[in-house]
């Protein structure tokens, strides 16, 4: 009577001591695997960069790149997946990173015999880097996975070449309604500002997205301000800066330098997109280098 | 005044709440075939006496005692088999069958259901009551509340314990009911009254008191003032003192007992 | 007499329902297994079949939608009859579980497990770690109650009513706590505490069934047996005494239990609102407040009505998955208006 539930029991009880005990980051081959479910926005992306994409068959709903991805089912956010949803893709391998949960489903998704590959989390460069390495590694694409990295890598390294005289002292607000929040350090927004030759003026106070006074915005004196592209949605920059009296009173405010980004880029990780992101925002710190002329060479 | 055979006894009762003495050194006593009505006027000490003897109020100095034992040294349970009061009102807003309230009464017992079902069914026919067997307790008028209620007391001293007498202790069992029951209510009071049964009844109507109790207890600023048969208290001058009321006292045409009229 | 018999037919009807429930829920889900091999799995698992070692189907069953079924089974009629016990002990139809602090107090643990996991003052034992959510939720459930009682409690007994309102003091003082979090908490914490408070039965697996399920069934039990004192303490508290009720033993324990079985609920599916509110004051609807009866089919009632929930839950975006709580305040609220509106025209 039984036997199985216990065996089943058994078995989960042993891949619940094996996930316990940590998932440590090793590019295993999943060549083989014909289905993949993708999870975070970055993790989808890459995939699709390194070539991948026609085996991937559903996301999550943070993964709105490339364009196909949009189209694919959505396995729900990447923290609150539902094992049986999963399973239903009938995967070979649930791909994400760290980040992804609940972790009640890995031992339920491993019963259903999918491979699970958590990628370290995280927004700085390294972090990109290491995760095109493993992805590459998985999918036995070194050369793609070089390649890639070595487009975002010219991208950065010309975006730092524009720096020049005083770096500018940016801010990045997430307002959709209500009260903005600031874009703090250890952020993907930082990560992108600080490549791109800025100063992350929020990162001086605080980690992560924080609530601001108009006052300390004040303090604050950012030269430029951005804004996700959702945020402004059909606002104009006057409409935005008159929602927060404080704003328009800085430099960033009296010389209307708003610039918008895509948010997409700024949740989940670093992705494929960073090189250019970070290329057009030191474009606009700098709209007077003269290095904007050789940008394109690569 | 220790009364051998007395199955309530309170002893030198005082109780006091902030500051204020509500009752003070009552000693009274019943015996079993014993039917004490208390009489006395708004605010007198009746329901705080009421309330020291069922637990629900503690009491400074003195002695309760329930069949020759303080009443706080008896289990919950075995008191609940030999004690059953009747408050003035109920909170109940629960939409229970009027059979369901009455067999709340047999909840201390370990009785059968069929034999609990019977005793329901006599309860509920003494108190004329028993038309509402079915009906919604919630949606009763006042006076079947009251004798709901009353069924359900009866219910829970409906036989004889093994423990000792049985009291009955009813808070103005009568006060939303029209004449009939009034009378039906005390009769069926007058009857548990019976070989080891004992009952005080709180009230305010002087007739019913004359008509029904053995003795009666006048109680004024929280002092006994006046006790004995109907005869020897229901007097012009007691009532006058305590009540500040002038009435005519006759003797009753028919029972014999005094008659009030105010 | 025709009420009893209502309601002995009310106990057999969801005696009927909910293991056809459990069929039902043991065969939805977004991956569609036929009923042919539902039957195999299931017979296999009690020896009446040969096993198929590795079938696909088998492990979703076993891992995944059995599990889940039993979590659904638990939580729902411990929530169900958690609120019929403090229905009965605050003489309120309108009471829920949570009126005596433990949701509050449970959401609080949570936040502090989700928002301050890594920088707690003391260490977990590792096999709790993985739990840490669950653990502190079940500890700021419990914590808070207690908290709850000892304010409401002197030495001339428990207050009900000084009760009622701690519970809503804590509840405030957990929002606060709540608010604090909430501030310091970075983008990830927050969406886990938001999926946390709407409830999930995602998180089953044989590890917290088997640990927990002997405590959830003896909880039940220990309530239900207190129907009784819980039909005496209808017509207060003064004449449950009279009924020979041992009355501040009595809201000890009614107080201990659901304490204990909504901070276990909770701590094993989040937050699922309406179960214990709703589906009490249905059953009394049906078949009157009598505990003796209405403890029982709550705890039946329960169970089916959250497995139904949860299936809702599986299907309806699949294949991602609503969080359950949302499914039953959406059924619940409505659900419930509409009894309120009937009862109150038919009371006029």
């Amino acid at each position: 009577m039984f036997a199985r539930v216990f065996k089943t029991i058994a078995i989960t009880a042993g891949l619940t001591a094996t996930i316990l005990g940590g998932t440590q980051a090793v590019a295993k081959d999943i060549t083989q695997a014909q289905r993949l479910v993708t999870i975070g926005s970055s993790t989808t992306e890459l995939a699709f960069a390194l070539g991948a994409g026609d085996r991937v068959v559903a996301v999550d709903v943070t993964s709105k790149h490339p364009q196909q991805a949009l189209k694919l089912p959505k396995v729900g956010y990447y923290r609150s997946l539902s094992a049986e949803g999963i399973l239903s893709m009938k995967p070979d391998v649930l791909l994400g990173t760290d980040e992804m949960g609940p972790p009640a489903i890995f031992n339920q998704l491993q019963a259903g015999k999918v491979q699970i590959e958590q990628l370290p989390a995280g927004s700085d460069v390294d972090n990109l880097k290491r995760r095109i390495e493993l992805m590459a590694q998985m999918f036995e694409q070194p050369q793609a996975g070089q390649d890639l990295w070595i487009k975002i890598d010219n991208q950065l390294k010309a975006a730092a070449k524009m720096a020049e005289g005083k770096r500018p002292r940016v801010l990045f607000m997430l307002s959709h309604t209500g009260t903005p929040m600031m874009g703090g350090g250890d952020t993907e927004i930082d990560t992108l500002i600080t490549l791109a030759g800025g100063i992350n003026v929020a990162a001086e106070y605080f980690d992560s997205y924080r609530q601001v006074s108009a006052e300390s915005l004040l303090t604050m004196q950012p030269d430029i301000l951005i804004v996700s592209a959702s945020s402004l949605a059909d606002k104009s920059v006057e409409q935005l800066l008159s929602v927060q009296p404080g704003l328009a009173a800085t430099p960033a405010g009296i010389n209307k330098r708003v610039e918008v980004v895509d948010g997409t880029l700024l949740i989940g990780g670093l992705g494929p997109r960073t090189g250019e992101a970070v290329l057009e925002l030191a474009r606009k710190f700098y709209p007077a280098s003269p290095s904007l002329m050789t940008v394109q060479a690569n | 005044m220790m009364d051998q055979k007395a199955c309530l006894e309170v002893a030198g009762l005082t109780v006091e709440r902030g500051g204020r003495l509500l009752l003070q050194d009552i000693s009274l006593s019943v015996a079993p075939g014993e039917m004490v009505a208390v009489l006395g006027p708004n605010g007198a000490g009746k329901s705080t006496l009421f309330r020291s003897i069922t637990g629900e109020m503690a009491f400074q100095q003195g002695l309760v005692s329930l069949g020759q034992q303080a009443i706080d040294s008896w289990s919950p349970l075995d008191k609940a088999h030999l004690l059953g009061v009747l408050p003035q009102s109920s909170t109940l807003n629960f939409s229970f069958s009027v059979e369901e309230v009455v067999l709340l009464g047999r909840t201390p017992h370990a009785t059968s259901n069929a034999e609990n079902l019977e005793i329901v069914t006599a309860a509920l026919k003494k108190v004329d009551a028993l038309h509402l067997l079915e009906r919604n307790y919630t949606a009763l008028s006042g006076g079947e509340k009251q004798r709901v209620h009353l069924a359900r007391v009866l219910a829970q001293v409906w036989e004889p314990s093994a423990r000792g007498s049985r009291v009955l202790l009813l808070d103005e069992p009568t006060s939303a009911l029209d004449p009939a029951h009034q009378h039906l209510t005390l009769q069926v009071a007058r009857e548990f009254a019976t070989a080891d049964t004992g009952c005080m009844v709180i009230l305010h109507d002087f007739n019913l008191a004359a008509r029904y109790a053995d003795r009666v207890l006048v109680i004024q600023n929280g002092q006994l003032v006046a006790s004995g048969t109907p005869d020897e208290v229901m007097t012009p001058d007691v009532i006058h003192r305590v009540f500040e009321l002038d009435v005519v006292v006759m003797k009753h045409p028919q029972h014999g007992c005094p008659l009030v009229i105010t | 007499m025709k009420r009893k018999d209502k309601a002995r037919l009310l106990l057999w009807g969801l005696g009927i329902l909910l293991p056809v429930m459990m069929l039902f829920s043991i065969a939805t889900g977004p991956v569609t297994i036929p009923v042919s091999e539902i039957v195999q799995v299931l017979l296999a698992n009690v020896g009446l079949a040969e096993p198929d070692p590795g079938s696909r189907s088998a492990l979703i069953i076993e891992a995944i939608r059995l599990p889940r079924t039993l979590l659904g089974v638990l939580v729902g009629s411990t929530l169900a009859v958690c609120g019929a016990a403090m229905q009965g002990l605050f003489r309120n139809p309108l009471a829920d579980p949570g009126i005596i602090g433990v949701a509050s107090g449970a959401a609080l643990g949570a936040g502090i497990a989700i928002v301050l996991g890594g920088m707690l003052p003391f260490t977990l034992p590792d096999v709790l770690k993985a739990y840490s959510v669950s653990v502190l939720a079940f500890v700021g459930g419990f914590g808070a109650t207690l908290l709850v009682y000892r304010i409401g409690t002197t030495a001339n007994g428990t207050s009900v009513a000084t009760m009622l309102l701690a519970g809503i003091a804590i509840g405030a003082l957990s929002g606060a706590g709540m608010g604090t979090l909430n501030y310091i908490a970075d983008d990830a914490m927050l969406r886990n505490m938001t999926f946390w408070s709407m409830g999930s039965l995602g998180g089953a697996n044989w590890q917290n069934i088997l640990l927990t399920a002997p405590f959830m069934i003896l909880l039940q039990l220990l309530l239900i047996g207190r129907s009784r004192g819980l039909n005496a303490l209808l017509l207060g508290e003064s004449e449950a005494r009279h009924l020979g009720q041992n009355v501040n033993m009595l809201k000890l324990q009614l107080i201990l239990l659901t304490a204990l079985g909504v901070g276990l609920a909770v701590s094993l599916a989040g937050m699922i609102g309406f179960v214990g509110l709703v589906v009490p004051h249905l059953v009394r609807m049906f078949i009157g407040p009598d505990h003796r009866y209405l403890m029982p089919a709550s705890c039946l009632l329960g169970a089916a009505l959250l497995l139904g929930a949860d299936m809702i839950a599986r299907v309806i975006v699949a294949p991602a998955e609503l969080p359950i709580g949302i499914v039953t305040a959406l059924l619940g609220a409505p659900f419930f208006i509409s009894l309120l509106l009937q009862q109150r025209n038919r009371i006029g």
